[in-house]
Formats: C-alpha cells, structure tokens, sequence
C-alpha cells in the first residue's frame, strides 16, 4: 500500500467511525461484566483471554491506539483546512457567486451578520475556524496523558486498627497492588499509622461516616505529617495520595506471649457475625468468631461482644483479658477494636490529562460559534465572491438572495 | 412547611398541565392566544417550583441532587428555564413547548412519586466538583431533551409542514436540532469532566470505566458521532432528526437509566426509598 493511500485510509472517517463504534460497544459490555464490578471471579475463559481485566487487554489497547493514530491523522489534515480558512481561502464547501448579480449592499448585509473586513478578507470570528482541531487536539494529549499515566502510575489498599502503624514498602504492608511497567518496584517508603477511627463521624449536613487520624511518616523525605481523613478528599504527602476507603470491620488487639502485640483483622460474615482465619505458632489454622449483640452498622455501638476460638481439637470461649492458648503459646485478647480500610495511589502525568480535559472543553466551547470568510476574486465571468460559513451558510445566502430579489447563480 | 412545599409542587404541577393544554389549542387548532398563554403559563409554574425546590433545600440541608423527587423537580425545572430562555432568543421556537411541557409534566408525576423520601447526603458530596458536575449534567438532560423534541416534531412535520401548525416549520426545527445538540455535548462534557476530577479528589481515581461513567463516555462519542456526520458529511433534514432521536435515547439512559438498574458509584443519586 503506498504512502498516500496509507494516509486516506488513517484519514477515512469510516475507520473512524468504526474504532469508535468498536471502542463504544467494547467498553459498554465490559463495564457490566460481574467480576470487573467485583461481585464475582471471573472466569477461566477470561483469564485465560486476558479479559479478566479488560480494560488492560491487548485488544482494547489496540484499539486506543488506533484511535490515537486516526485522530492524530484526521487532525493534521483538519488543521491544514482550518489554517487555510483562517489564511483567507474560502473551502471547497463555499459557493462562488458573480459579484455582478449581487446587490450594491452585499457587503452590508455580510457586516450585519458579524462579518468584520481584515485586508481583502471579510471574517467572521476567525478563531473559531480552530474549534475541532482544538478539541481533538486536546483528545490527543488525554490519550497521551493517559498512556503515560497509566505506564507510571501504582495504587493499592491497606488496613489499620486504631494504634496499629503499617509500612507500605513492607512484605505484607499492601495489598490488591497494581503498578504500571514503569512505577516503582517498591510501594512508597511510608510508615502510617491510625491514632483514631470514628467510623459514624457526623459532619453537618451530610450522612454519618468515616473519620480517621494517621500519622504519616515519609521515610524518603525524613519528614512525618499529621491527617485527619475522612471519604470526601485524599491527603498528599510527597508523591503519594491517602485516601479513606470504604471497607472496615472489627479487629483483634492480641498480647502474644513470645510475640508482642498483634491486630488480627477480622472479616464481615454477617452484620453480627465476624471471623478471620490465621496459623497459629505452632502451624495449625485456627479460626476467630466474633458475635455482636448489634449490628456493625449500628451508631450506637454493637453492644455485647462474644468470642470463640475455632481450632480442629476444639471451640473455646473467650473473654477480654482471659489467657487462651493460641496454638501453644499463652495469648490473651486486650481489646477489641475496628480496623479501617485505605487506598494510596502514585501517579505521574495526572496533570497532562487534565490539561487535555481542559483543551478538549475550550474546543467543545468554540464549536458554539459559527465562523465564516468572504473574499472577492477575479473568475471565469468576472469577479466573484467566494464564501464559506461553517454553520448557517444556506440562511446567510438567503439573505443575500433576498436584497437581490431573484436566486443567486453559482459561478 | 412540608404542606407550604406539597402546596407550591402541585401549584407548579397544575401550572405545567395547564400550559400543556394550552400549547395543544395553539398548536393543533391554530390558536396563537393558546401557544402565548402556554408560555405565560409555564413562566408562572416556575415561580411556585422554584418555590418549592428552595423549601425542600432548607428542610433537608441540602440542594436537589439526591432522592428521585429532588432531582427529578430540578430536572423538570431546568428544563422549562432552558425552553423559555430559548424563546426570548427566537421567538418563533415557542411552539415547542407543546412537547416540553407535557414532558415536564410528566417528570413531576414521576419525582412526586418519591416526595416523601428524605435522604441525608453520603461525606463524598462535601467537594465543589459537585456544582459544576450536577449542574451541567442538569442543564445537559434539558438540552438534550430539548434538541430530541425539536428531531421528534421535525418527523412529525417532515413532508406535510401544514401539520401541527402551531410548531415550527421543519427547516427551522432541524437547525434548532442540531443546536441544541452542540450545545448539549459541551454540557456533557464539562459533566464528565468535573465527575472525572471529583472522582480523583475523594478516591484518586479520575476513570474507573464505572457503568455510569462507560456510559456518559459513550453518550459523549455518540454526541461526537453525530455532530460529525452533520458538519463534515452534510447530515440534515429526516437522517439528522433520527439521529436526534438516538442522542436522545443516550442522554436519557445514562441520566436516568444507568444508575437505577445496576449498581454504580451514582447510586447514591436517584435514591428511592
């Protein structure tokens, strides 16, 4: 294929369209699909395809880029056409009237429709001519931006019980971790630790909710911050983001003889019922209850608290402060608390997607406009009037017949 | 003051079926008198439905984005502001109101239907993307609703333009089409953009190709698609007003539909019970 028939088809709206309509119809089955809701694993088949994360999959990748090349191709050849207009030469679009059966007034009626004289060129808001060269050019650098993002960019969750202090760069300090190719291989070297939670905080004029304290300690800049958290906004410190996540659920503080103090977080079976599943020192899996008098959700606390401890030999009560046996080593429960869940995320380029957003806005903006050149030229039966207006031009040319009182002839 | 707001409502209500019916004398039995008392009609249901909008805002503490009636009201009242600011800029549009009207009716029956429910609204709320993101996703639903009316009346006219001679004639209808479809893809835009800069404040993400955000995005590709096929490939007259009709399918299924039939990160918008 040569070069110029390469370039008609990366120019044909007709591939356009259909990566569009591919993009369209991929995206919208995708979002839907349950396990990218999370409300199921998803299935061999898609992990075996890569659809199991489909908006990271080869074929949708694929497609972005032929998008990302389509209207780059279509923009340039829609810049050259803008700047001609913008340069004074009516497009083929225009129509080409013999200034002699135009009536003496011509110009007037073109000035009385904004029509402004620059030169030997009238203009009608000239710079809107840019207007979907701007948006797709702001299209563009979001693909960028997005492209470079996504290759740089790392998030993941972690979980805090009120006095607990996690590492992010430790072993098990993180979970659910994704990272770009080009993110650090490392999460970020903080230290967070949770000095309050408050999980029915009311602020004024909003439903109860989230609120923690951390205390933050970047050991890369050797500086330390304090935050008060709740879901409505992130705290930054350095190139990281902290923000407070939804999920939360009782906790375990456990005096462990030969070990110290341990959190065991456990999970939400039922709104009464907790339990998590942890190997005991001496290798065996034990398994914690926790039943609650109220529900998890209940502002007003859970009431009385019953645990058990579930061992393959046997189930045991236990109360707060009682020593048990935790496989073989002496444990006692010191308290029973709540651990609260949080997201951190490192991205780099966030700022050129923006910047593309507010490109694509400022070219949606000047589509509003409609824009317009007239010039006179020496043609084939005289001089002639070539004019072009992108938006309106039939109302424009009525007018014109009209002062004339006849149609007006195309040269 | 919930008697004072039930009383204002249906003040509004009643002011919008009465503009209805007046519309339809002007523009099914050539009355000029019905399509001008219509408007004044429509004009004076806003004064009680901006009333009763602000009351619900005072009771609740909050602005009429989160039950089904809240939004729904402030939908319909954005919607009739949106018509009536149209026909002081051409006066000729007015006989449009014979569908906007009866469709901002009918989004009040709806809303009412949830007038009791009080919601407080979640801690993510707190941000100010919220009044550039719900307010430009207001002023989006009316534009793209005016611009499927003005599709929708074009094919009614399209061919016999004697027909409902009360709406404008067919010519006049496709440009309104299309400009209200330009106008309503900026709004969407700026709509998906400040949810996209909300979403990256509170949870920072700013895309997590979420059902109602895949859905604005293909809603904002369809808009594209559309206005291209009018501006480069000529697209007007019977093949536009379809594609009018299209883009008013979208819009109203990522406003309305999207949220109430699959969980999303809206669904604490629209909330019915």
């Amino acid at each position: 294929m040569d070069s110029e028939r390469f370039h008609k088809v990366l120019t044909s709206p007709r591939l356009a369209l259909t990566v569009l309509v591919l993009i369209s119809i991929y995206t919208g089955v995708a979002s839907w699909l349950p396990w990218v809701r999370g409300t199921v694993n998803p299935p061999v088949w898609a992990e075996a395809t890569g659809l199991d994360h489909p908006f990271t999959a080869i074929p949708f990748l694929l497609l972005i880029l032929l998008l990302f090349i389509s209207t780059g191709a279509c923009t340039l050849k829609r810049l050259h056409y803008s700047r001609g207009l913008f340069a004074g030469e009516p497009s083929g679009l225009g129509m080409r009237i013999p200034v002699a059966s135009l009536a003496p007034g011509w110009e007037t009626i073109l000035l009385a429709q904004g029509y402004r004289r620059v030169g030997n060129r009238l203009y009608r808001r000239r710079w809107a001519f840019f207007s979907g060269p701007i948006l797709h050019i702001g299209l563009l650098v979001v693909l960028a931006g997005v492209t470079v993002q996504q290759g740089f960019q790392e998030s993941g969750s972690f979980e805090l019980a009120e006095g607990e202090m996690v590492r992010l760069d430790a072993a098990t300090g993180v979970m659910d971790r994704v990272r770009g190719p080009f993110a650090p291989e490392q999460p970020p070297a903080l230290e967070i630790g949770l000095d309050s939670f408050d999980p029915f905080h009311r602020q004024a004029g909003y439903a109860p909710d989230r609120l923690s304290t951390l205390l933050i300690r970047d050991h890369s800049a050797a500086r330390e911050q304090q935050a008060t958290l709740d879901r409505a906004h992130g705290v930054k410190i350095g190139a990281t983001e902290i923000f407070h996540a939804i999920p939360n659920g009782l906790a375990l503080k456990m005096e462990i003889a030969g070990m110290g103090l341990r959190m065991l977080h456990l999970r939400e079976m039922s709104p009464t019922t907790s339990a998590g599943t942890f190997t005991a020192p001496d290798g065996n899996t034990v398994r914690f209850v926790v039943e609650t008098e109220r529900s998890l959700y209940d502002p007003l606390g859970t009431g009385n608290v019953g645990v058990r401890l579930e061992s393959p030999y046997q189930t045991t009560t236990i109360m707060k402060g009682m020593p048990f046996l935790f496989g073989t080593e002496p444990a006692k429960i010191t308290a029973i608390t709540r651990w609260a869940g949080f997201t951190y995320s490192r991205s780099f380029g966030t700022g050129v997607i923006f910047a593309g957003f507010g490109v694509v806005l400022l070219g949606s903006f000047l589509l509003l406009f409609s824009s317009g050149v007239a010039a006179v030229s020496p043609g084939n039966r005289g001089e002639e009037l070539n004019i072009y207006q992108n938006r309106g031009q039939k109302e424009l040319l009525r007018l014109l017949a009209e002062s004339t009182g006849s149609p007006l002839e195309e040269a | 003051m919930m008697e004072t707001q039930s009383v204002l409502f249906w003040s509004a209500a009643t002011l919008y079926a009465g503009a209805t019916l007046l519309f339809f004398v002007g523009g099914v039995f050539r009355r000029e008198w019905g399509t001008d008392a219509g408007r004044w009609a429509a004009m004076a249901g806003l004064v009680p439905h901006l009333m009763a909008i602000l009351l619900r805002w005072q009771e609740v503490g909050h602005g009429p984005y989160n039950t089904r009636y809240e939004v729904v009201s402030a939908n319909a009242f954005v919607l009739v502001v949106c018509y009536l600011i149209a026909t002081f800029r051409m006066p000729r549009f007015k006989g449009i109101g014979m569908i906007i009207l009866p469709v901002a009716f009918l989004m009040m029956g709806w809303g009412v239907s949830t007038y009791g429910v009080r919601a407080e609204v979640p801690i993510i709320f707190k941000s100010y993307w919220l009044w550039l993101h719900i307010g430009f996703a207001k002023a989006f639903a009316a534009t793209t609703l005016i611009a499927g009316a003005c599709a929708g009346a074009f094919l009614a006219k399209e061919g016999r333009p004697e027909r409902l001679p009360g709406l404008p004639e067919p010519a006049r209808l496709d440009t309104a089409s299309y400009q209200f479809l330009l106008i309503s893809f900026l709004f969407l835009g700026v709509m998906i953009i400040a949810g996209s800069l909300w979403a990256h404040q509170s949870w920072g993400r700013y895309w997590a190709w979420d059902p109602i955000e895949t859905s604005s995005l293909v809603t904002w590709i369809a808009f594209g698609i559309i206005l291209h096929l009018r501006t480069l490939h000529g697209w007007t007259g019977r093949r536009f007003a379809w594609l009018g009709l299209v883009a008013l399918a979208f819009g109203v299924a990522t406003i309305y539909v999207v949220t109430l039939v699959v969980p999303t990160i809206h669904n604490s918008y629209l909330v019915g019970k």
